[in-house]
């Protein structure tokens, strides 16, 4: 089975005072080791992440908007936090365009405190360059079993940024 | 993981001279066949159809196919272009020959033909041997690397043929000049087969979102084209019947090349099928066609199906149809890329299809469709008021192509970028 990206948007469980626990547990149990599970939460779930993070979930969170956190649990064990997308299935331009939007919008990119991981049908050719026009490195490696490429993007962490 | 590499992507200057230079001559070669067409009567070796043809091949259909193999090859092969530098400056060695040579055969210019044909021959094989020595460097196995290899090493073979039928024709020699042509030609459509095949097999199932097809089969195509091309050139030189297994080899290949597209579209992703890449598809079965035609050309005898309208259905049908086809998804895309890429995520930025709808090529192709069948059927017969009627059509057609890609391109920031300096202002 292809590697997958599950998301689920329980706000408006939350909103009406619901208890999501239960279908963020089927969610899960239905995940390889390889997936990505994706939650959008109306606030920072940290006891999740606490619970989660007991079974080896590995999760980073991301606020959005307000009252709009995405939360993000893997199980591969990475130097850093990698948040990943999916740009599988788009056509040229549009992963390129989605990435360098992600890497512009959120800090901790640029901060090198995160990476963010990319999965495109081939290797962005032209992407690549513009990526070390902004100052970032990056590694890629084809999946061929799994018919993708996974990049990489980061930058080296200094903390002090 | 892959280690980091540096910027594959040659300067923009680089592939887009070429494109344009191959727009330009596509639009050169719409006049021309029309004048032709009223003038000259059917195909024939008349200086203006010499001339026209060469505006096709060396200008129009060549020129594009460099400016995209510049690009692709670093794309398809993850590698850089062996020496940029030489790709540059060899646009101009190209170039001058070019204008030289149409000049030459226009004015049927012996010595002119002799001096503007070598230095163009000089410029295709300096522009093989960069892609050879690019593709070399790349680590990028796969059916692709044989196609591209096959078509340039064919290509260099072509302008070799063609540079021996000068010299033979200086020399006074009678013997095997026609032989030699039909070399240079076989070996001319060999390349463009083996290159277009090769770019099929990484440009559609990228506009088509298709995942999962078996790209192993055109292995065999790859062989089977080999074969092709050989055994014809063959039963040119020593025995004619050799040339009958040479068609049927070319027919297997496509039937291979058929069976992957059929593949590839059953695994699209993308459920509708743009109208370039129909046209691309339609180029397919025009190729199959034409091949087809070369079994029955070298079976029934050429005074029964002449060569030169088989080989003007090959080159319109499937070498400047699929041009057409592709050129509407790529020409966009690269434009789009230098002149906007860069601004990702600090702005917002338009869409490809804000720099060209591509519905609108679906005009372009109906008529280019009935005018490249009609034209070839005109010229089979020789009717000359069909080559007129149909090489009006392919004449607009190509005109609405022509301004199409240039309204692709921003005069000023061309300007700026065909002179060498930066994308970004």
């Amino acid at each position: 089975m292809p590697r997958k990206i599950a998301d689920l948007d329980v706000r408006e469980i939350l909103r009406a005072k619901g208890e999501p626990f239960q279908l963020i547990m089927e969610t899960l149990s239905g995940l390889g080791p390889d997936d990505v599970f994706q939650l959008h939460a109306t606030f920072e779930p940290i006891p999740l992440l606490r619970v989660l993070g007991r079974q080896s979930w590995r999760g980073i969170v991301r606020e959005v908007e307000p009252e709009h956190f995405i939360v993000q649990f893997s199980k591969e064990q990475t130097d850093r936090p990698y948040w990943r997308i999916d740009n599988r299935g788009l056509e040229p331009p549009q992963p390129m365009v989605r990435t360098l939007d992600l890497l512009e919008q959120e800090p901790r990119f640029a901060s090198g405190e995160w990476g963010l991981e990319i999965w495109n049908d081939r290797v962005p050719a032209f992407l690549l360059p513009e990526l070390a026009e902004r100052g970032y490195d990056y590694l890629y490696d084809e999946m061929i079993d799994e018919d993708f490429v996974r990049v990489r993007i980061f930058k080296i962490y200094d903390g002090a940024n | 993981m892959v280690p980091p590499s540096t910027s594959h992507t040659p300067p923009f200057h680089v592939p887009i001279r070429y494109m344009l230079t191959g727009v330009a001559s596509f639009l050169l070669f719409a006049v021309l066949l029309l004048v032709a067409g009223v003038r000259s009567g059917p195909p024939s070796p008349a200086p203006l159809w010499v001339t026209t043809t060469h505006v096709l091949t060396l200008g129009a259909l060549l020129s594009f196919a460099m400016g995209a193999s510049y690009q692709l090859v670093t794309v398809a092969f993850l590698t850089p272009i062996a020496s940029v530098r030489g790709a540059a400056w060899n646009y101009w060695l190209y170039i001058g020959g070019l204008m030289g040579l149409w000049y030459s055969m226009a004015r049927w210019w012996p010595t002119g033909l002799a001096l503007f044909g070598t230095v163009t021959a000089l410029a295709v094989i300096v522009y093989a041997v960069i892609i050879l020595a690019s593709i070399h460097r790349s680590i990028v196995r796969g059916p692709i690397r044989g196609f591209i290899q096959a078509a340039h090493v064919d290509l260099i073979l072509a302008v070799l043929a063609v540079l021996s039928l000068i010299i033979a024709m200086r020399s006074g020699m009678e013997h095997g000049l026609e032989a030699l042509l039909v070399t240079h030609i076989v070996l001319a459509m060999g390349y463009f087969t083996f290159l277009i095949m090769g770019f099929t097999l990484k440009l559609l199932p990228m506009f088509t979102l298709a995942h999962g097809h078996n790209e192993r089969p055109t292995q065999f195509a790859l062989w089977l084209l080999h074969g092709a091309v050989w055994t014809f050139i063959l039963g040119e030189w020593l025995w004619g019947p050799l040339s009958w297994i040479g068609g049927a080899l070319a027919v297997a290949a496509y039937l291979v090349f058929v069976r992957y597209i059929i593949d590839v579209i059953q695994r699209r992703v993308r459920r509708r099928i743009e109208w370039p890449i129909r046209a691309a598809l339609a180029a397919v079965a025009s190729g199959a066609i034409g091949a087809v035609a070369l079994l029955a050309a070298s079976v029934l005898g050429r005074s029964w199906l002449p060569m030169e309208s088989v080989v003007s259905f090959y080159l319109l049908g499937w070498a400047a149809w699929t041009l057409l086809g592709y050129a509407y998804k790529v020409v966009p895309f690269l434009v789009w890329t230098h002149r906007f890429g860069w601004l990702a995520g600090r702005q917002k930025v338009p869409l490809v299809d804000d720099v060209l709808d591509v519905r609108r090529s679906r005009v372009v192709y109906a008529l280019y469709g009935p005018g490249f069948i009609g034209f070839s059927i005109s010229a089979a017969f020789g009717w000359t008021w069909g080559l007129v009627l149909f090489s009006g059509l392919l004449a607009t057609s190509l005109g609405g192509f022509c301004l199409h890609m240039g309204r692709v391109l921003d005069p000023k920031w061309l300007w700026r970028v065909l002179r060498g300096g930066d994308v970004r202002p």
